[in-house]
């Protein structure tokens, strides 16, 4: 078990966690269409995307004047969220609680499945073999993140021990950082550990995808009958994971378990039945055998990650005689890659805190083969999962990864006071 | 607690032929330069031969992302999506899933000059699991820079 003491994040709808939760509540999808022309490299226009609205996102040759470069992008939305946190947490504590925090051991996780390989990897268009010499997709941004983090800290007057990582694990990377602090916390001798989770959108990412003919050409419709695919999306989140808990904010959240595994299938698809996303699930339970009231599934769109999905979802309901609503981010906020599992957490958080369930508002008939219960359009408060009435609830978030790595947490809130 | 650990050198530059463990991984041929490598390595560290689920946990340090693999998508045209596949560093680890008939946790970590305490990490990982869980751990890395004789290395640890 471990607290979460601070979570923030940046995506499509604007900076903050409020304005990603009203997108998500009122039904709105924050995608546009590519615009092409703000990318030096051309890609095939056509698909949508959920970019942050800013004008830094771009490496164009003849705009390099006037744009930050994907590493320095990256950096000014970390110096942004990270401000924003020293501002939080000095508000919360006091002096000798500030120094008290600095003392104690703290893991800072940087996942991200690209970190800023857009500035570079075109130039090696020519000769793949000189990218051996290239510069390492993170390195910018975490040594940037470790001078950042040490000195802003070292003013609040305390010795700090903070240790950097990089986990870089497809979609899953904010799962398998979680359950990397988790670890951390428990089997190490950390006391804090930050998870700062990101993907950038450019042509590398765009083109990929467009490769793979997953990409949607209408809108992003997770687990219905006529899904098309995924649609992009970038995002910047924040998270401060701790043994005790220091935010003194009411309502608390905490993670009573994260588990995952993998299976050695195929690269890109997951099993059908959704086997490695099952058995985590099921170490999930074992860890803590709270059940979840609702659930924030990955729910790309495409058709087999959301079949296999299904599959586990409904199996592992099943065999703990649960029927609680599933639902999802990414029909509103696009597919933010290293972010989205992170992303999805703050939205489990602040479902249970505000009981109220957000739908997957662009679905609108579910795949026939589905047996599990979704929260659909039109059926925002229904709510039929939630006990109103009692002050403690739990949400399970799951996500996959290319490379079949799976992974499950599930996430408790106890509210101070329920108004109704 | 006992350690093993297990050292593989290559030329990347070397064509390589039918390898003789192409049976145990999908359309081998179209790996790219790392997950060739790795199963080259736990073959000849004949991990294969032993139990499937030789290790409990798994955690595999790599440096420089998947820049190779990037850069030969990027060169392509029309893109290839075989090519995309390769493109993420979690990906060689997946690979090695195949070639062991493996399945499990895995932590991929990115070793830069700040983030140099990834194998530190992995390491009080693999010492703390199995002394609280009795838990065995199998830590691969991997690195993209070549050496003094233009030769990759691959190293392998396991804890049992």
């Amino acid at each position: 078990m471990m607290k979460i003491s601070y979570a923030d994040c940046w995506t499509a709808a604007g900076l903050g966690s409020e304005i990603f939760m009203s997108g998500l509540y009122n039904g709105k999808d924050h995608s546009c269409f590519v615009e092409a022309d703000q990318w030096s490299r051309l890609v095939p226009v056509g698909g949508k995307i959920c970019q942050i609205q800013s004008p830094l996102s771009t490496t164009s040759e003849e705009n390099k004047t006037k744009f930050l470069t994907y590493s320095e992008m990256q950096k000014k939305y970390f110096q942004i969220l990270w401000q924003r946190f020293l501002h939080h947490l000095q508000s919360q504590l006091t002096k000798t609680e500030q120094a008290r925090f600095t003392s104690e051991k703290i893991l800072f996780l940087l996942a991200s499945t690209k970190g800023s390989v857009e500035d570079y990897i075109w130039d090696f268009q020519a000769d793949p073999q000189k990218s051996r010499q290239a510069p390492d997709p993170f390195e910018g941004l975490v040594s940037f993140m470790d001078e950042q983090v040490k000195s802003s800290l070292a003013e609040w007057g305390a010795p700090i021990t903070v240790d950097f990582q990089v986990v870089s694990q497809a979609c899953a990377s904010s799962h398998l950082a979680i359950e990397m602090a988790h670890l951390s916390l428990h089997n190490m001798d950390y006391d804090h550990a930050f998870v700062f989770a990101l993907d950038s959108l450019g042509p590398f990412v765009y083109q990929g995808f467009h490769s793979l003919k997953v990409l949607s050409t209408t809108v992003n419709r997770p687990f219905a009958a006529d899904r098309d695919g995924l649609q992009l999306g970038e995002a910047y989140t924040l998270h401060l994971f701790s043994k005790k808990d220091i935010s003194k904010q009411s309502n608390s959240c905490q993670i009573l378990a994260v588990a995952s595994e993998t299976e050695g299938g195929s690269v890109t698809r997951p099993s059908r039945d959704g086997g490695s996303l099952l058995r985590a699930l099921f170490k999930v339970h074992q860890q803590a055998s709270v059940k979840p009231d609702f659930w924030v599934a990955h729910g790309t769109g495409t058709l087999f990650n959301d079949l296999a999905e299904e599959k586990a979802i409904r199996i592992f309901q099943k065999e703990l005689n649960l029927s609680v609503p599933v639902t999802g981010t990414k029909w509103s906020i696009g597919h933010c890659l290293g972010a989205s599992g992170a992303l999805d957490l703050i939205a489990a958080c602040a479902v249970l805190k505000n009981r109220k369930l957000f739908s997957l508002a662009q679905t609108q008939k579910l795949d026939p083969q589905f047996e599990t219960k979704f929260q659909l359009n039109g059926s925002v408060n229904a709510n039929e999962g939630f006990n109103l009435q009692s002050k403690v609830q739990a949400a399970m978030v799951t996500s996959l990864g290319f490379g079949g790595v799976h992974a499950a947490l599930l996430v408790q809130c106890k509210l101070d006071r329920v108004d109704d | 607690m006992s350690t093993q650990s297990f050292s593989f050198s290559f030329d990347p530059f070397k064509k390589i032929d039918e390898p003789l463990w192409k049976d145990r991984v999908d359309r081998w041929y179209q790996l790219d330069e790392t997950s060739m490598a790795v199963c080259s390595a736990l073959f000849e560290w004949n991990l294969q031969q032993r139990s499937t689920q030789l290790f409990d946990q798994f955690i595999y340090i790599s440096d420089f992302g998947s820049n190779l693999a990037d850069a030969e998508f990027v060169a392509q045209s029309p893109s290839s999506p075989s090519r995309f596949v390769y493109t993420l560093p979690s990906i060689a680890p997946a690979v090695i899933n195949q070639f062991l008939a493996w399945s499990g946790p895995v932590y991929c970590l990115n070793q830069t000059p700040v983030s140099a305490s990834a194998w530190q990490w992995a390491e009080n990982l693999a010492i703390s699991s199995f002394n609280k869980k009795g838990l065995r751990t199998f830590i691969l890395v991997c690195s993209l820079r070549l050496n003094a004789t233009k030769q990759r290395l691959i190293k392998g640890y396991l804890y049992e």
